[in-house]
């Protein structure tokens, strides 16, 4: 039995009704995979975006918009992190790595960050390009970031509307160097040593007292994050001694050209607050622990992860009912299709009669039927699984421009099992129609007009 | 294009066997045309309603060239399709040869109609879409997936013969007489020894109805063919060796040619 000459003129003949059956299936094909190859991706973008926050410490407050803020660069206000506590955690014997990270100024929207030159090593695994900052006014700068080694920018006070609205702090900050591509939002940040933020917005340098802290009038600024030093005197002790021989080289030199003291160690002595501290545990028992001990009435340390899975919960949640929500169109559309399928039937009817006179026999009918409603789901069904993967394509790249955050939509099996579903219920559902066909009494379709 | 040409080059067994050769259905006449015998046949729907269709009894020799002629829904369609096995008699039977087809599953009947019978309708019910020897060859993938070479020549020898070029793009191309050539060639393609046409000629125009009428007289009366046709065409008519004359489903007269 060869049904396929019957089957490809019946395509023929109604080419643009077989191509509109054959693009709502793909559509609807294409919105439950997509769906599902964005959410997938959306997780895998977030994980490794978090990748290197293993621990975060902040002060009391909400841990997902301290997430937000840290791995996601998505700034809102939070409280800061007292000073003594974050110095402590430097000298946490359980912390393996650990960088204070200072948010809230901005250049052409992307988020100046300051940090440590180990943090930059940390995150990036080095420099691509240039050299490490050496000095208050340089940056090293993201992968995307638009600027190149010798360029040089003014940082604004915060984000978008608020930094055109607001003053510049009039400093000018010149790239030295370029991070690796991390596939994280970071990609899309500008880091300052932290020090130079604590600069511009008039707090203490965070090293020993020098003339350099004297310019500034921190005590109007930043004493409110950092009124409590009962934990200076812990460690401060070492630090004052390296100051000290600092001091005279620093003070020697105006701000552009001094050797100037930046990272750790930081005096403990009058140091400002950080909005959040990245933590590197030496091992699974020590996270246990930092966690447990700086869940203070002064501050929170969390995994990243578990706001990740409570996000993943809401985003799964959201993503449950968008899947039913696509299986519903899909049903329809599969309704729709079938009562079209129905109806054309009828005009079938009569040339399916003249091949029973002529001798077919009725399973050649019934698998004419069959085949050709089976080529138009299958069809739909693999447009819809190529549609889909592009529009996931398509939506992860505007979330990766947007986010800075590398996001990859792969056709993994969940959306060949969705396809396949669909053509599975599609070919059992073809079967409707070669079955009506197939009983309908020959003489009754020859007679007919 | 030439009526009277040998239209009954047989067809391998690789194919669709010519049915005189088959078991089923075997002819006991002489020629491979089985004898046509119908027995107390009644067709009705219903059991209270009269019957549209009633023929006490009917005998035709293998090769007879019958015609039915008579007013519309007088039955002539009908006892068309009761021959075909295609309808169901409420009451009687239908022999071809041995083969009584009242007695044949629905399977086997279309077995049976597919070695035996060539159907060609008024509207040619061609596929649009196909090319002529498509058409043609149309029947041949009832069963088998390959087309064997043989039938494929058959069928080109068959469109030749007919006068339809096999090189046009598809049959919804061709002039209406052409249709209707390719649908006779369709009927021939398993050289089938019972033709049965039902208004061959009725939505041609005069000349391409005298053509069409030309070759399937002419195939059946050379090759000793069994043909039955319906019509309301007094030229095609004329040409019957029988013709019976239908009313209201009954057999009003039956006239033989001088």
């Amino acid at each position: 039995m060869n049904p396929f000459p019957i089957v490809f003129a019946s395509l023929r003949r109604h080419w643009v009704m077989n191509i509109l059956f054959i693009a709502l299936i793909a559509v609807a094909v294409a919105i439950g995979v997509g769906i599902t190859a964005q959410e997938r991706a959306l997780r895998q973008g977030s994980a490794h975006a978090a990748d290197k926050f293993d621990i975060l410490v902040a002060a009391p407050g909400s841990h997902t918009d301290i997430v937000m803020n840290t791995i996601f660069l998505r700034p809102s206000a939070v409280n800061l992190l007292e000073g003594p506590i974050w110095s402590k955690l430097l000298n946490d014997d359980r912390v393996d790595f650990a960088a204070p990270l200072a948010f809230g100024d901005s250049w052409q929207d992307h988020s100046i960050i300051g940090s440590t030159a180990q943090f930059i090593d940390y995150l990036s695994g080095g420099l691509r390009d240039g050299a490490m900052f050496a000095d208050h006014e340089e940056a090293v700068i993201g992968a995307a970031i638009p600027l190149e080694i010798g360029d040089t920018f003014e940082p604004a006070h915060g984000h978008g509307f608020e930094a055109e609205e607001h003053h510049h702090h009039g400093v000018n900050i010149t790239v030295v160097g370029r991070m690796h591509a991390t596939g994280t939002p970071w990609d899309s940040a500008i880091i300052v040593p932290v020090e130079q933020v604590w600069e511009v917005h008039s707090l203490s340098a965070g090293h020993a007292e020098s003339d350099h802290d004297e310019d500034h009038d921190h005590a109007a600024t930043g004493s409110e994050d950092h009124a409590d030093h009962d934990v200076h005197d812990d460690h401060d002790g070492d630090t004052a001694h390296e100051h000290e021989d600092d001091h005279d080289h620093d003070h020697d030199h105006d701000h552009g050209h001094e050797t100037v003291k930046l990272g750790p160690p930081f005096d403990g002595v009058d140091l400002p607050g950080v909005p959040a501290m990245v933590v590197h545990p030496k091992s699974i028992a020590g996270a246990y622990g930092i966690r447990s001990s700086y869940r203070t009435d002064h501050s929170t340390a969390f995994f990243p992860a578990e706001v990740l899975i409570e996000m993943y919960q809401m985003l799964g949640n959201a993503g449950t009912v968008m899947r039913w929500m696509a299986l519903g169109t899909q049903a329809l559309v599969v309704a729709a299709i079938l009562a079209a399928v129905l109806a054309l039937m009828q005009i079938y009817r009569k040339q399916f009669a003249v091949l029973r006179a002529l001798g077919a026999p009725r399973s050649y009918i019934f698998g004419s039927i069959w085949l050709y409603v089976a080529i138009l789901v299958v069809f739909g069904a693999a447009i819809g699984l190529a549609l889909g993967w592009a529009m996931a394509q398509a939506v992860s790249q505007v979330f990766t421009a947007e986010t800075g955050m590398a996001m990859t939509a792969t056709i993994g099996r969940p959306e060949l099992g969705l396809a396949a579903g669909f053509v599975i219920i599609g070919f059992a559902l073809a079967l409707v129609p070669a079955f009506m066909l197939y009983r309908k009494p020959v003489v009754e379709a020859l007679r007919g007009s | 294009m030439s009526a009277s040409s040998d239209l009954s080059t047989p067809v391998s067994k690789s194919s669709e066997p010519a049915a005189g050769s088959t078991g089923e259905g075997t002819s006991k006449g002489t020629s491979k045309s089985p004898a046509l015998e119908i027995i107390d046949l009644s067709l009705g729907f219903g059991k209270q309603a009269a019957p549209i269709l009633s023929l006490p009894h009917l005998a035709i020799a293998p090769g007879t060239l019958l015609g039915v002629a008579g007013p519309s829904g007088s039955g002539k369609s009908s006892l068309l399709y009761l021959l075909s096995g295609l309808l169901r008699p409420t009451k009687g039977s239908v022999h071809w040869g041995d083969t009584d087809l009242t007695s044949l599953s629905e399977g086997a009947c279309d077995g049976w109609r597919r070695r035996h019978v060539g159907f060609i309708f008024q509207d040619f019910h061609l596929i649009g879409e196909l090319a002529p020897l498509e058409n043609v060859l149309l029947p041949a993938g009832f069963h088998g997936w390959r087309i064997p070479a043989d039938l494929r020549k058959r069928a080109t020898t068959l469109l030749d013969l007919v006068g339809v070029p096999t090189n046009r793009g598809s049959v919804a191309d061709l002039s209406r007489g052409e249709q209707q050539r390719v649908a006779i060639a369709r009927a021939l393609l398993f050289d089938p020894p019972i033709l049965l046409a039902d208004e061959p000629t009725a939505s041609l125009d005069a000349v391409a109805a005298d053509n069409c009428a030309d070759i399937l007289f002419a195939n059946a009366r050379e090759n000793n063919r069994t043909l039955i046709v319906v019509s309301h065409d007094h030229t095609v008519i004329d040409r019957c060796a029988r013709v019976l004359h239908f009313d209201k489903g009954r057999l009003l007269t039956k006239t033989e040619a001088a």
